[in-house]
């Protein structure tokens, strides 16, 4: 917009300071008939010389060379005047052009071009001040004019400075009202723009209120199905426990403890999940901690001392891998638990969680009594082929080696999960 | 033996909760659903524990509960809840809080924290 508007005001001052330099050959060229027969040979040349150069203004600025076109003015004019002047006489009233000189001065330059102002203007003025001063002084022999004539000359100084005043302020009154209506068409277009932007501003609001409203409404409801989900684990874990008092066999009671544990696992991982931040990913230490110290605490009437060492990385699962991943560690410390230690009264059990370059290796020993790892064990034990499917599921390569009295060593690498 | 009140919207949980405080020797001296029930409940029974579940479906949730009963009486209250967030945590705390469990809760763990109520 500034843009348009300094080029558009920039072209109407360019056409303006052409029809001034136009004018002023004009309102010159009788001069040229009254010096040329008052035997003022010379100056009615010089006065051709003036006009020409009044012409070769408009010239250099359709050519291009604008700076050079407003030099050419100030000269023109302020040499004319001086010149003039001096061979005239004070009293000729050529001087009387100066009084045009301050139009002329914001005719040629923006009001921003405040040095080239300044010159100008004091070009003028001393101008001024040297012409009165010669005047003064006597320090030329003036033309002496007929009477007649030296009213003539008075009269047309008077009249065509009055008419270049004109010409002038006719300029800036025009310019003026170009201001104010390229003003008032870029207030009305800012008016509109601002009512649009009122509009997408309130719009947006709304969206906005609407979202944050189904947001709203969505966490309310992910609470609600997390709150559901523990009271449906909690039910389930509850009635296996209470089950549990009624059973008198320990194989079965053991069975029952077995599956609320499990169930406990879930529910540990539910609880991870509302409490993490991003609610798709599980944070891995601080579950199996918890978990661990759920499964001691369920075996605690077993009197052992077993000392469960985990090193564990900072890993973020998602909750398809950290369901698995977390009944399988619970069915291993809970083997561990129930088979490992049979003969023991304390042992160890040393669990690391590690992130390599290639994904997650997982790895879990006891120094308990071992097992014959037979392909016979594995078919037939429920601990072991949920751990095989667990590994499945979490697409890892799984070994596991054991023999009797050497402890149990189970190792899980598996991928990141890319999926996401 | 504790004589306790359960405060449960869960009629199921509420039941199997009665149930093993039942076995594990104590007395439930009534089962409500709702806040405003809890504090009539220890107004009439004037239990020694308050089993009470901190999410429940009407009303005051079951801290607010507590908030109310303090002002009457001292009665220690065990939580339960199906989250874990701090900033229940330090509300409950301010009460006269025995234990924060989380759901499913371990009954073997609820026994010792009653063992060692006043």
């Amino acid at each position: 917009m500034k843009e348009v508007f300094i080029l558009e005001n920039d072209t109407a001052r360019t056409k303006a300071l052409n029809r001034f330099c136009y004018l002023t050959a004009l309102l010159a060229t009788p001069y040229v008939y009254i010096l040329y027969s008052n035997d003022l040979i010379l100056p009615s040349w010089v006065m051709l010389f003036i006009i020409a150069l009044f012409l070769l203004s408009p010239y250099l600025s359709i050519k291009g060379y604008h700076n050079y076109s407003r030099l050419v003015v100030v000269f023109d004019t302020n040499f004319a005047v001086a010149y003039f002047s001096v061979l005239l006489g004070f009293d000729s009233g050529i001087h009387l052009y100066l009084f045009s000189a301050p139009l002329i001065t914001y005719l040629l330059y923006d009001f921003s071009e405040k040095i080239k102002i300044r010159l100008t203007s004091s070009t003028y003025v001393l101008n001024f001040i040297i012409v009165y001063l010669v005047y003064k002084l006597n320090a030329f022999a003036y033309v002496v004019l007929d009477e007649k004539i030296h009213h003539i000359l008075y009269f047309m100084n008077f009249a065509f400075s009055l008419t270049l005043c004109f010409f002038l302020i006719i300029y800036f009154a025009n310019n003026n009202s170009f201001y104010i209506r390229l003003l008032r068409d870029a207030n009305q277009k800012l008016e509109t723009n601002q009512i649009q932007l009122q509009n997408e501003i309130l719009e947006k609001n709304g969206t906005h209120k609407m979202l944050s409203e189904t947001l709203r409404e969505k966490e309310t409801l992910l609470s609600e199905i997390h709150h559901r989900v523990k009271n449906n684990l909690a039910v389930i874990s509850g009635l296996l426990e209470l089950q549990n008092f009624y059973v008198k066999d320990e194989g079965a009671s053991g069975i029952l403890k077995e599956s609320r544990n499990r169930i406990k696992s879930i529910a540990l991982l539910h609880e991870k999940l509302y409490e993490s931040k991003s609610l798709d990913t599980i944070e891995i230490r601080s579950y199996v901690e918890e978990l661990v110290n759920y499964i001691k605490l369920s075996f605690s009437n077993d009197k052992k001392e077993i000392i469960i060492h985990s090193r564990l990385d900072d890993i973020k699962l998602p909750m398809e891998e950290a369901l698995p991943f977390s009944l399988m560690v619970n069915e291993l410390i809970t083997n561990s638990y129930k088979h490992a230690f049979k003969d023991k009264d304390r042992g160890n059990v040393y669990l690391t969680f590690e992130k390599t370059n290639e994904g997650y290796v997982f790895d879990y020993k006891d120094d308990g009594c071992g097992f014959d790892a037979s392909e016979n064990f594995k078919e037939t034990s429920l601990g072991m082929n949920l751990i095989e499917a667990f590994a499945k599921q979490l697409k890892g390569n799984m070994m596991y080696i054991s023999k009797p009295n050497e402890g149990v060593n189970f190792k899980l690498k598996f991928e990141k999960n890319t999926a996401k | 033996m504790k004589r306790i009140l359960i405060v449960e919207d869960d009629f199921i949980l509420s039941m199997i909760n009665k149930k093993h405080l039942e076995l594990m020797g104590h007395q439930v001296v009534a089962s409500v659903t709702n806040g405003l029930d809890a504090i009539e409940a220890v107004r009439a029974h004037k239990p020694d524990v308050i089993l009470m579940d901190v999410r429940l479906n009407q009303g005051m949730t079951g801290i607010e509960a507590m908030e109310e009963i303090s002002k009457f009486s001292d009665v220690a209250v065990v939580y339960l809840t199906g989250n874990s967030e701090r900033e229940f945590k330090e509300r409950a705390s301010k009460t006269n809080m025995l234990a924060f469990c989380i759901k499913p809760i371990h009954f073997e763990q609820l026994s010792e924290i009653l063992k060692n109520a006043k």
